[in-house]
């Protein structure tokens, strides 16, 4: 069939087609200025949203009263940090699960105490804050929140610069797991524990002759790492920014820290106890929440004589004493972070000018000592180094120490800070310099440390035993 | 899992509800008013079908003049750092007037072929084709490509680090050079970590092998590129990791890092970016190839110190900063008079 | 189902075909028209999910601070990528999955099977006289080997890790690097694990899919053509697309071999792209490997740059064949047509190197990419003279689809033009990877090729259907998409220019990024206003397929075979055979009708 239509067939619109696509086209349009608006939000480009608030911690939380029996297989795959507290289970360490708060029948009640409390004391991302009036003790949180930098004004702008560069790997609340965590190894710090790795804090007491709960870092710590990264992890250098936002981010983390922490222990104390007690307790309503609360406190606050002073505390307290026990604790974190800061570790001198050649006794001290007190984690100075859990439930591989990749900084005082405090919070010993000269002893293997990566530098004896006989 | 979200005293997280966009900013008002021009041209096409040719010249107007005053307001190429961003921007004003005629002319003819008169008879002339014309409009443009092609070799050739005047470039190897200053730039997720050769003199014999294997006296810097006006750099890049892009916008440089390769590039400075009152211009590091999540976060600063003197005085700073045995927080690590703030607040 | 309404009902009792069922006639279909139509319906599918995830890359870029939480309302799988307690921001991962897969969406699941897929399939067995392909049930099997593909890639948004987001080119070791246990996780990236491997298989089945169809329309266009149809006297639709299926054959299996060597690399532990020294992620890593990074980019782009013109030569054949009709003029120079589609294929199998002039590859090697590049300008400035020659003097109707192909020719002068750039490697080395190559794609594959298609679509929509679309929605839509699609992408040639990144989730992060913000959300708002205009191509679609006018079989009063068959064709096409006596371009002149179909005789 062929057909050859022999006039022009062109369509053309009919009238009615016309005025039709002139009402289509309006009804659109008008549809895009209302859907555009909804679908956009809106342009408060740094603002936080009121309605954004800390997530309550729901991770387990690793009771470290009792050490790992032995080391982790393997790092835990990307993006499953959970598998390596299964190890611990595994191994008797008892894993807290705030979920099973529930299974007391007053656990709600008391996780509800407990956020109300952080609510009203460390505010939200939009307002953080540290401390508000009426709580008991104020005026001495008032004064060190002053003290340690973390007034509103700051802490708002800590937490808008969090937002922008912090947020995705270290979380809203600091947890450590935001999205970009997952496959990052080491994992991002969680800081609501209140732990630090590197720091340059001397072993010190409260004035009250107390140990501090956990080692402190010191502000120049944060600020370090903050400027400079942790080179050979996932931590980034902001030092580009400017100087007060380096200042803010420092006291924005301490803030999600001691937020952190007083929740950490609130339901560390809770949940530690065995389900068998927890119920005994219920029996007595009257006493219910006195117990509690001296349990939770006595455990975190070490009295000196625990009943008498309980005593004391529960007769004064106004109200709850869950609330009045956390301010406590509030007020008595913030004193050690605070005592932190007065109590850094002072180098001893360093026997030899540092603009002089190496001495190669001295190295060959450091290399004594360093065989004697760390190759037994840092394996093959470091190259078989085995992994080992640490106290967030992790797993960490001491450093390789022939590759001069040092998270902590590369300062010869930096490796002196981690040979005289160690890093507490992944099990890394101080080294014992005490005999002797420790001065030199210390600084011996600082030297040698800083020479092992560099196969020149060493003496051909040392050289021959670390890196073989070849010359790099 | 939070206990139970219903009985929690705080609430529940939420996305955020506010709305303002600010429709009086032009950036948002624009687009509508554009919509609106189509909108009438499309109305008045009903009546006068030639108003098509319309749409086609504002749009041609439009892109012309917008062009224009990007190009004279500052929204162009950024700041020269060397001769060489000369050059480079020399092609591309080059290429840039070659074709904005060819652009201006055809939309010209398309739209005078919208607008022309129908032919007499309503029938168009069955003309399939002309040798001529043919041989005229592919010559021309063939003759102004193949300028543009032998024009920019030079450029080129300098561009990855031969002498002026040569016309072909060399492969990727590190001569007996003349570099003043030895950096390895190592690019990992998401920084870049800068190694500078020993400041006190003592080159590197193999600076490929130095780039892998560090030095004791090197100093060690996080994001920050420094150099001196006149000075030529030899850039090591490495990466650990994946596939970066180190990108220097003023330098109009731009080279990727290979892992497993390092990659020897060197960069002319012919300006500093050190006002005379001592205040800084922002010259930034970015990276440019896609390389995970954070890419957008690579993000470093440049310095170009007026003379060498000056750079010698940072990076001895930095040197002794790097050997401190004392001092709780080194001076080197704070952030310099002028930081680059973040963002505008 | 709106799409079996508008196929053909009556059986024409054609010798030697059996009654198929419902299954057989409309879904797995041999019927080559059936085949074009479903490729046609998937294609405007996979276009708005496309388009709508190229809205989420705009609203980040423009609003870096804003929230999206209100889509995890709708979906909530998506809710780990878009944490509420984030304030409903999406993570920096997310938004590298979005650009990822907006860019495999669009290449291989809309504007490949849109062109080659719908067009080819539909046209060239039409066009050159034939029942149907060459091979009917390869064909049905191209099709339906796309469907894996999407699914896959859909799939992956909600797996471990999340979708690809490595980008479209998916450079090792971003993409490829792999813990040395065996594990799909990726230290890398957590989103280049299992979401990398599901995207290697989804480009694995593309490729098989688009192979079958290139080897039927090489087979179908050299044995089936009707009686005095010589290659010569081809309309420009069938040549585009016969060069595009031999591009398709000769170049796809580079890239379908590098995406099975990519898997092998994270399936098996080979390590095609992993360099003798491993890589180091932190405390991860990856092994030692003995491979190459480059060799991936070199196998990707000698497929991924022919793409380009597989994406771009059918748009042109097609907008060929609709000029003259809507012109009333013939074609000019059809030869010269012909030569210069050969010459952009055969000169784009060797310009690949321009894609990697800043990647480590040899400097002299890229000085002889930079000549061949600079080459492949011609024979398109060549093209766009012709059609303009075309033009000139002519009786132009201006229909929906001619307003479309003319707007295609006035785009392509742009997108053309800045490519030159990127031939002048100096000048690319500037602007490589920064917002003037999203530009240059976008004027290349949106504001050339999508007008191509639409005005393809408009053309032969009574053809396929039986009617016609709405001519003023459909103009319209050209109006709004022509002004909206240059608000989006003009500018970004200019923060190219200005050196802005692509693939950047905040740019405001940098200095010498903030003055661009306001362009950027210039763009977003344009880029909505652009999204929602769409809606009113597909409204014209729908409403058109169910209440479009009737269409004679010849609407447009052209000449070419297909207009010879009634409209919608019947099984088997053409009643007899055609005979051809002529070209396809006869228009205009002093005969007796302006136009002479190619079978009448004079």
């Amino acid at each position: 069939m062929q057909q050859i239509p022999t006039q022009p067939s062109t369509p053309r619109p009919s009238p009615i087609g016309r005025w039709l696509s002139v009402l289509v086209a309006l009804t659109l349009w008008t549809t895009a200025g209302l859907v555009i608006p909804l679908a956009l939000p809106g342009c408060g480009v740094t603002e936080i949203p009121d309605s954004v608030f800390y997530p309550l911690r729901s991770n387990p939380l690793v009771n470290l009263d009792k050490a790992p029996a032995s080391a982790p297989p393997a790092f835990p795959p990307p993006g499953k940090p959970e598998v390596s507290l299964k190890w611990l289970e595994d191994q008797g360490v008892p894993i807290l699960n705030p979920d099973s708060l529930e299974k007391a029948p007053w656990g709600t009640e008391w996780r509800e105490e407990v956020n109300t409390f952080l609510l009203s004391q460390f505010g939200t991302p939009a307002k953080p804050r540290v401390g508000t009036e009426g709580v008991d003790g104020f005026a001495t949180i008032a004064k060190l929140s002053e003290t340690l930098q973390l007034t509103p004004a700051v802490l708002e702008r800590g937490s808008k610069q969090y937002r922008r560069l912090c947020l995705h790997c270290h979380g809203l609340g600091g947890e450590g797991a935001g999205a970009t965590s997952g496959w990052l190894n080491p994992l991002p710090r969680d800081f609501r524990q209140g732990e630090f790795k590197f720091i340059s804090t001397a072993e010190h007491k409260l004035e009250s002759g107390f140990q501090p709960l956990k080692a402190r870092p010191r502000r120049e710590d944060i600020l370090r790492t903050l400027h400079l990264g942790l080179e050979g992890t996932s931590m980034p250098s902001f030092g580009l920014l400017a100087r007060e936002d380096v200042e803010a981010l420092a006291s924005y983390t301490l803030h999600l820290s001691i937020r952190g922490e007083v929740e950490y222990w609130a339901l560390f104390y809770a949940l530690r106890q065995d389900p068998e007690t927890l119920k005994a307790v219920e029996k007595d309503p009257a006493k219910e929440s006195r117990n509690r609360a001296i349990r939770f406190l006595s455990g975190a606050l070490e009295w000196e004589d625990p009943e008498a002073d309980v005593e004391d505390f529960v007769s004064k307290a106004k109200g709850s004493l869950l609330p009045a026990g956390m301010a406590k604790l509030l007020d008595r974190i913030l004193r050690e972070y605070a005592a932190a800061d007065k109590n850094p570790i002072l180098p001893m001198v360093d026997p030899y000018p540092s603009d002089q050649p190496t001495p190669a006794q001295s190295l060959a001290n450091g290399l004594k000592i360093f065989q004697a007190q760390c190759v037994n984690c840092h394996a093959g100075y470091g190259r078989q180094s085995a992994l080992r859990f640490d106290n967030w439930g992790g797993v960490v591989r001491p450093a390789n120490l022939t590759v001069p990749v040092y998270k902590g900084g590369r300062r010869p005082v930096d490796l002196y800070y981690r040979i005289i405090r160690g890093i507490p919070p992944c099990g890394m010993p101080k080294a014992n310099v005490q005999e002797g000269d420790p001065a030199r002893q210390a600084w011996d293997l600082v030297r040698f440390l800083m020479a092992l990566p560099y196969p020149d530098s060493l003496p051909s004896d040392i050289r021959q035993q670390i890196h073989g006989g070849a010359k790099q | 899992m939070p206990l139970d979200p219903g009985n929690s005293p705080v609430p529940k997280a939420t996305e955020s509800a506010g709305f303002a966009l600010d429709w009086s900013a032009p950036e948002h008002a624009l687009p509508l008013i554009i919509t609106g021009m189509a909108f009438v041209i499309w109305l008045c096409a009903f009546r006068f079908r030639k108003a098509w040719a319309a749409i086609v010249g504002i749009n041609t107007a439009a892109v012309a003049a917008y062009t224009a005053w990007s190009a004279r307001n500052g929204h162009w190429l950024p700041e020269k750092a060397n001769d060489l961003a000369g050059e480079v921007d020399g092609l591309f004003n080059m290429v840039m007037v070659l074709i904005t005629v060819f652009f201006i002319l055809t939309q010209c003819v398309l739209i005078y072929a919208m607008l022309q008169k129908s032919p007499e008879g309503g029938r168009a002339k069955p003309v399939h084709g002309n040798h001529t014309l043919e041989l005229v409009w592919t010559l021309i443009p063939g003759a102004l490509l193949v300028y543009i092609a032998i024009a920019q070799l030079p450029t080129w050739a300098k561009m990855k680090g031969q002498n002026a005047g040569a016309l072909l470039p060399s492969g990727y190897e590190v001569a007996s050079d003349p570099a003043d200053l030895l950096v390895t730039v190592t690019g990992k997720q998401w920084e870049w970590r800068m190694r500078y050769a020993d400041p006190s003199g003592n080159k590197p014999e193999d600076p490929i092998q130095w780039a892998s294997t560090p030095a004791t006296a090197d100093v060690h810097v996080v994001n920050e590129l420094h150099a001196w006006k006149g000075a030529k750099v030899r850039l090591m890049l490495r990466t650990t990791d994946v596939i970066h892009s180190f990108f220097l916008p003023q330098f109009r440089f731009k080279q990727d890092m290979l892992p497993g390769k390092t990659i020897p590039a060197l960069l002319h400075t012919d300006k500093t970016n050190i006002n005379p009152d001592g205040t800084e211009r922002s010259w930034e590091i970015a990276c440019a190839e896609l390389c995970g999540g954070n890419h957008y976060r690579m993000r470093g600063r440049v310095v170009i110190h007026p003379d060498r003197e000056s750079f010698m005085t940072w990076l001895n700073e930095r040197k002794s900063g790097q050997s401190a045995r004392k001092e709780p927080l080194a001076s080197a690590d704070k952030p310099p008079a002028n930081p680059m703030a973040g963002k505008q607040e | 189902m709106s799409q079996t309404q508008a196929l053909p009902k009556t059986e024409t009792g054609h010798v030697g075909h059996h009654q198929p069922g419902f299954v057989g006639r409309y879904i797995f279909s041999t019927d080559h028209k059936v085949i074009g139509i479903q490729y046609l319906f998937s294609a405007i599918l996979f276009l708005l999910v496309g388009g709508g995830l190229a809205l989420l890359v705009r609203l980040q870029v423009g609003y870096p601070d804003e929230s999206i939480g209100i889509l995890t309302r709708f979906i909530p799988g998506l809710a780990k990528h878009i944490p509420a307690e984030w304030g409903g921001r999406m993570s920096p991962e997310f938004y590298t999955m979005l650009f990822t897969m907006h860019a495999t969406v669009m290449i291989f699941l809309v504007i490949i099977p849109w062109l080659t897929g719908a067009f080819g399939n539909f046209l060239i067995p039409l066009m050159i006289g034939a029942k149907d392909m060459a091979f009917p049930i390869l064909n049905m099997l191209s099709y339906w080997f796309m469907w894996p593909a999407f699914g896959l890639l859909m799939a992956s948004f909600f797996v471990d890790g999340g979708a690809s987001g490595v980008g479209w080119t998916a450079y090792p070791t971003l993409s490829s690097a792999d813990l040395a246990d065996g594990s799909y996780a990726s230290p890398a990236a957590r989103h280049a694990g299992l979401g990398q491997t599901l995207w290697l298989l989804a480009i694995f089945f593309a490729g098989v899919s688009s192979m079958m169809g290139s080897v039927n329309y090489i087979t179908t266009v050299l044995h089936l053509r009707a009686p005095g149809m010589s290659l010569l006297r081809m309309p420009l639709t069938v040549w585009s697309l016969f060069i595009t299926a031999i591009l398709q054959a000769v170049a796809l299996p580079a890239l379908t071999v590098a995406a099975i060597m990519q898997l092998s690399d994270k399936v098996f532990g080979t390590v095609f792209f992993l360099p003798p020294g491993g890589a180091q992620f932190g405390a991860w890593s990856t092994g030692a490997g003995g491979g190459q990074p480059l060799l991936w980019q070199h196998l990707f782009w000698f497929y991924s740059h022919p793409a380009v013109y597989i994406m771009l030569l059918p748009a042109m054949g097609m907008v060929s064949d609709i000029l003259p009709v809507f012109a009333r003029k013939p074609l000019f120079g059809y030869r010269p047509m012909v030569y210069s589609m050969s010459a952009i294929a055969g000169l784009g199998f060797i310009v690949w190197g321009h894609h990697m002039f800043q990647s480590g590859m040899d400097p002299r090697v890229g000085a002889a990419f930079m000549v061949a590049t600079i080459m492949i300008a011609l024979p398109s400035a060549v093209k766009t003279f012709n059609w303009l020659a075309t033009l000139w003097g002519a009786d132009i109707r201006f229909t929906a689809s001619m307003l479309n192909a003319m707007g295609f020719v006035s785009m392509f002068v742009i997108g053309g033009l800045s490519g030159i750039f990127m031939a002048v490697a100096p000048v690319d080395v500037n602007v490589h990877d920064t917002y003037f190559i999203v530009a240059h794609i976008h004027y290349v594959l949106f504001l050339s090729t999508l007008f191509g298609l639409f005005a393809a679509t408009q053309f032969w929509f009574p053809k396929m259907f039986g009617r016609c679309m709405s001519e003023s929605l459909g103009k319209l839509h050209f109006a709004l998409t022509f002004v909206l699609a240059n608000c989006t992408f003009y500018p970004m040639h200019i923060l190219g220019i200005g050196g802005h990144p692509r693939r950047y989730f905040d740019p405001t992060l940098y200095e010498y990024l903030q003055p661009f913000q306001p362009l950027n959300r210039f763009m977003t708002i344009s880029a909505v206003l652009l999204g929602l205009a769409q809606l009113i191509f597909l409204g014209n679609f729908l409403f058109s397929l169910a209440f479009g006018k009737k269409a004679s079989a010849n609407p447009w009063d052209s000449n070419t075979l297909e207009w010879q068959a009634p409209s919608p064709p019947p099984h088997g096409n053409f009643e007899t055979t055609p005979v051809v006596v002529r070209g396809p371009y006869e228009f205009g002149g002093d005969g007796p009708a302006d136009h002479q179909p190619q079978t009448a005789t004079a």
